[in-house]
């Protein structure tokens, strides 16, 4: 989570005093352009409290393109289909053996599933499944089982939105 | 389950396991410029997006002849067999782990002095110190950007470019 009070403060935003209200909404009052921080999208998401602070939850993008141009320097469109053909391949079945461990309790599994997850996703650029899979790694050392319930979800979300940058960007 | 190589391309090893592992051509006019100079570099890792990427990245680099393992298993055998100059490994596998292999490799005559570098997403502080004392050469952090890839490994083995 990232405090609105840091936002607010790039943005050149002012919040006198914190409020439920929807920071999308708060922004279109009060500001004419959108706040964007590098590498991340500010999604439409509504106010959160976070330990008593105004806070809101900023997700990686679906795909970096940098790191998709970085593949292409390497070894062209050629290379960019390929790795996402093996991403797309080891993606599904990696969050349905996820799944499957945290029905049987198996932890240890559930990990392995996330940390190859994790490499797959960093070596194209899909920022937020890594992010996700790194943070479920983390949730199975700490044997949080209720937190990586929520965060599979959100990771079956975020490798749907891949997928689909994937494809719009391969044609 | 379709093999590492096959999933990302490569040329399979022999289903009795009988290595001939493929050999990607070495980089044309890289910083080591012939072939007879190029470093001989084993890289390991059960993710075969990562053996793509690491193993172009090497190719891109230049002055690297690249030879390619899946598993901790399949490590130690190139590793007796081809004898490369230098290791890049990752840590997490699915059967022996980076660091067991490390420690198999440390136990072997013919295999004890080939540097090893990890190439992990586990790169805490305390994790690379640990990685260390077990006997790593060095510790590449994933994701790494692959253009900078073949740098860091010549910056870890302490490599001098030749004069092209």
């Amino acid at each position: 989570m990232v405090p609105f009070s840091t936002v607010a403060a790039q943005s050149g935003l002012f919040i006198s005093r914190p409020s439920q209200e929807n920071i999308p909404s708060l922004l279109k009052r009060d500001s004419a352009t959108s706040i964007k921080i590098i590498g991340c999208t500010l999604r439409d998401q509504s106010l959160r409290n976070h330990d008593g602070r105004l806070g809101m939850e900023i997700e990686s993008e679906s795909i970096d393109m940098q790191a998709l141009e970085r593949l292409r320097r390497l070894g062209g469109n050629e290379l960019v289909s390929r790795m996402s053909g093996l991403f797309l391949s080891h993606a599904a079945p990696a969050i349905r053996e996820a799944s499957e461990g945290l029905a049987r309790g198996d932890l240890d599994k559930v990990g392995r599933a996330a940390h190859s997850l994790r490499s797959s996703a960093g070596n194209l650029g899909a920022q937020h499944v890594q992010d996700l899979a790194n943070r479920i790694e983390q949730l199975c050392v700490e044997e949080d089982a209720e937190g990586i319930k929520a965060l599979l979800i959100d990771l079956e979300r975020a490798y749907l939105d891949a997928k689909d940058r994937l494809a719009k960007e391969m044609h | 389950m379709p093999d590492a190589h096959e999933q990302c391309g490569l040329k399979a090893p022999s289903v009795d396991r009988n290595w001939s592992l493929e050999r990607l051509d070495p980089y044309r006019g890289g910083p080591r410029g012939s072939l007879e100079s190029c470093l001989k570099i084993l890289i390991v890792d059960d993710d075969p997006g990562t053996l793509l990427v690491a193993s172009m990245a090497l190719q891109y680099a230049g002055g690297y002849e690249v030879l390619l393992a899946a598993s901790g298993a399949d490590a130690l055998v190139c590793a007796r067999q081809d004898r490369p100059d230098a290791i890049l490994m990752d840590i997490v596998m699915h059967d022996l782990d980076g660091v067991a292999v490390l420690a198999k490799l440390r136990a072997e005559p013919e295999t004890r002095s080939i540097p090893v570098i990890f190439h992990t997403a586990h790169n805490s502080p305390s994790e690379i110190k640990r990685l260390l004392a077990a006997g790593a050469k060095g510790v590449i952090s994933k994701p790494t950007n692959p253009i900078d890839l073949g740098a860091e490994v010549e910056r870890i083995l302490s490599l001098k470019k030749k004069a092209v």
